[in-house]
């Protein structure tokens, strides 16, 4: 069966991979110079929430802060009465000489809740995350090299890396705090944009059959378009949640829900053109060996 | 309708009503996270001292000392446990003042030996219906026990104003009567500190005991307290808490010391594991401590929910408008995939954190992923020109395996987050996995029986007319 319709997405693959490419580049640039905004989870250190009847001016409380420690603190807006503030030591007495001496300035002022940790536990945590990427990854190889076969496992899992890489490089323009749930939204970025990726992969196995007939590029196309509107529903289907999230989910899930938002975005991108654009080229150098 | 579809209609009736049945009311059944319900999460780092190695049960008495510690202070449902070789993670939900918490927690568990100078008497068992004739009688054994218990506090209360006297005299409460039994103790006789070793064992008649020896020091001390004390009794203190108070036998030299009793073996390893935590100064470090006041996880949970219902909304919508009948069974599916997602969290025991929230959301739009699967395959099939019906089958036959593989990947991801994970990410791994299985089984099994359903109850009319 063939379509009257058929999109020529393959026939940019050059262009969208080289845009690929320098977004990648781009991202790791970033991440390399500006760095990544890591929150205390990694780096240890204490936070502070604290809310106020008539919030004051972010610069005054500073100033408040600052005469009790050492390192500059990072001091935020939260919600509409809250405020945030990140300091880089991590012992239980510089939290209680910030607290205090925020107490002894405003007389509205109550904790609403606090976190602390210890430098040990933040390397852990970047090691967990590294690890748990490394192992996740080399499950979906496995799993999708015995449903399918190991050229199509390989070009999976390439959209993943350059998702995640993606994401690290929006966070790190964007400046936003990377906590442990950062973690999550990439696996779940990870995850969705694999679960696209294995849909189209899927219909090309489908139609591998009329590989001789239609040449890889045609049937790489029809396999894309067949699976457009899938695809652009579910993105939409998702991407309503995750919008409502970065709306109304509230301060404390605001990176998380941006993360989502830019990761569904790049994740839909990257398994129309990235894992395709591979196997394409892939099998115009190397025809043989494959299915 | 085919055997087939029925059964699939039975199970999915079955399965709706045992997942209502099973999860309402909701309210209280779900673990909140601390994040969400307010409380402290502290983690501590036990470090190793000058001769005091950790070992294997250090760390177990480290847990024993920490749970006294927090029975004390009146914490419901904390969580106390060893976490990997060297730390011990502390849940104290509900607590407003985790420095106070952890003030209580950080300090140095004090074990001591101290003469009992009067011992209030024992409160009675609690009077059980079934052990009276009649109602009367019950009536007036619970009068009688309630009279015991007050006059039980008005012992504490007496035993405090003579330790006005006494120089160094304490009024401690008993550990297993609660606080009902009172002891009135003198100053510190021989202090933890000279405490070596603490393990139970056997005793030459076969009863079960605790061993304890002593340094130079607390020998010494033993010896000349045991000496002036005998046939009276010696009680141990942990923390102002009398956990035993055993009658001295005779002189006791070598700094050697058994204590007997009608233990069994459960209670003579408690024992010997309080004592040795007492003996034991295990420094302990706060690696983490965090603490969410019980306003801001409100706030969360409320923002949470706010923002499920409107994605949830627009996600039902956009079914409607797009796949019109069809787009009202993925609808009742995803209705059904939330139900069983909260089911889920329920009968796992699972705890909802803020990023499990945010993992239920995302579930909600990608929950209807299998089901505009399996409705762009039945609209190819039309095209191809299949009947409806046979479309339906083929569609869903097809789609299953692209939905199974799409599925089984991310589960992956979710299962792998899970085992990695700690905390809050691990709540969101749970949350995942529920949610991914919960989904293929509604756009499988429950789209296909409403969609049967109504498409055979047509056809069965086309055939009537």
């Amino acid at each position: 069966m063939t379509f009257d319709r058929k999109f020529k997405f393959m026939e940019r693959r050059v262009p969208a991979m080289m845009l690929s490419l320098v977004l990648v580049l781009g991202s790791l640039g970033l991440v390399a110079f500006k760095g990544l905004n890591l929150g205390i989870d990694f780096t240890g250190g204490n936070v502070v929430q604290v809310e106020f009847d008539k919030r004051p001016d972010v610069g005054e409380v500073r100033e408040v802060v600052s005469s009790v420690v050492a390192a500059e603190a990072i001091i935020q807006d939260f919600g509409d009465k809250g405020i945030i503030i990140r300091t880089h030591e991590d012992t239980e007495e510089s939290r209680g000489a910030v607290v205090e001496a925020l107490q002894g300035r405003y007389t509205d002022v109550s904790v609403i809740g606090f976190e602390k940790v210890g430098p040990v536990v933040g390397q852990e945590l970047r090691n967990q995350a590294f690890w748990g990427l490394m192992a996740a990854l080399v499950a979906i190889l496995i799993y999708i090299t015995v449903r399918f076969q190991f050229r199509f496992a390989v070009v999976s899992v390439i959209p993943l890396i350059h998702d995640a890489v993606l994401a690290l490089g929006f966070f790190s323009l964007t400046w936003m705090e990377i906590s442990s749930s950062f973690i999550a939204a990439i696996l779940t970025i990870v995850g969705y944009s694999l679960n696209n990726t294995i849909i189209i992969l899927d219909r090309i196995r489908e139609n591998w059959k009329d590989l001789g007939k239609q040449g890889i590029v045609d049937l790489v196309n029809l396999s894309i378009t067949q699976t457009l509107s899938r695809t652009l529903n579910t993105t939409l289907t998702t991407l309503f949640p995750v919008l409502a999230l970065c709306v109304w989910g509230g301060p404390v899930l605001a990176a998380f829900s941006y993360a989502m938002l830019m990761g569904i975005i790049v994740g839909t991108y990257s398994s129309i053109f990235v894992a395709t654009g591979m196997i394409v080229e892939w099998w115009l150098r190397r025809p043989e060996g494959g299915k | 309708m085919l055997r087939r579809d029925r059964t699939r209609l039975w199970i999915v009736v079955v399965v709706v009503v045992a997942a209502l049945a099973y999860s309402w009311p909701i309210k209280g059944k779900i673990n909140l996270g601390l994040d969400l319900e307010g409380g402290a999460h502290i983690v501590l780092q036990a470090k190793e001292t000058d001769g005091n190695p950790l070992g294997d049960d250090g760390l177990d008495r480290l847990v024993a000392i920490l749970r006294n510690r927090v029975d004390q202070y009146g914490v419901t449902e904390p969580i106390i446990q060893k976490s990997g070789e060297d730390r011990v993670i502390i849940d104290l939900p509900g607590v407003q003042d985790p420095s106070a918490a952890l003030d209580l927690i950080g300090k140095t568990a004090l074990l001591e030996f101290r003469e009992v100078l009067d011992i209030s008497e024992s409160p009675p068992p609690v009077p059980v219906r079934g052990n009276y004739d009649n109602d009367e009688q019950f009536v007036r054994a619970q009068e009688r026990w309630n009279a015991a218990v007050e006059n039980a506090k008005n012992a504490g209360t007496r035993f405090a104003e003579r330790a006005k006297d006494i120089e160094g005299a304490i009024v401690s409460s008993g550990e297993d009567e609660g606080a009902s039994r009172f002891f009135l103790l003198s100053n510190t006789l021989v202090a933890g500190k000279d405490l070596k070793d603490a393990y139970a064992n056997f005793d030459q008649w076969g009863q079960m005991g605790v061993s304890i020896s002593f340094n130079d020091e607390g020998a010494q001390a033993f010896e000349e307290a045991t000496g002036r004390l005998v046939a009276r009794r010696l009680a141990i203190v942990l923390d102002g808490v009398t956990i035993s108070a055993p009658q001295v036998q005779g002189r006791i030299a070598g700094g050697n010391a058994q204590i007997t009793g009608r233990f069994s073996q459960e209670e003579a390893t408690r024992l010997s594991i309080m004592l040795k935590a007492g003996a034991l100064p295990v420094n302990v470090e706060v690696a983490e401590n965090r603490s969410v006041g019980p306003s801001l996880g409100a706030d969360s949970i409320r923002q949470g929910i706010q923002a499920g219902l409107i994605g949830a909304g627009l996600v039902f919508v956009f079914m409607l408008i797009y796949y019109r009948f069809n787009g009202l069974a993925a609808d009742i599916a995803l209705m059904v995939t939330i139900l069983l997602v909260f089911t889920g969290l329920i009968a796992f025991n699972a705890t909802l954190t803020l990023p499990g929230i945010a993992g239920i959301i995302l579930t909600i739009g990608m929950a209807v992923d299998g089901n505009v699967l399996i409705y762009e395959r039945i609209k190819e099939e039309r095209r191809a020109g299949k009947t409806p019906l046979a479309a339906l089958d083929a569609g869903f036959r097809k789609a299953l395996v692209t939905i199974l593989d799409s599925n089984i990947t991310t589960l992956i991801a979710a299962v792998v987050l899970f085992y990695f994970g700690t905390g809050s990410v691990r709540g969101f791994g749970v949350t995942l996995s529920i949610g991914l299985v919960a989904s293929v089984f509604s756009n499988v099994v429950v789209t296909r029986a409403i969609l049967q359903l109504v498409m055979g109850s047509k056809q069965h009319a086309l055939k009537q007319s």
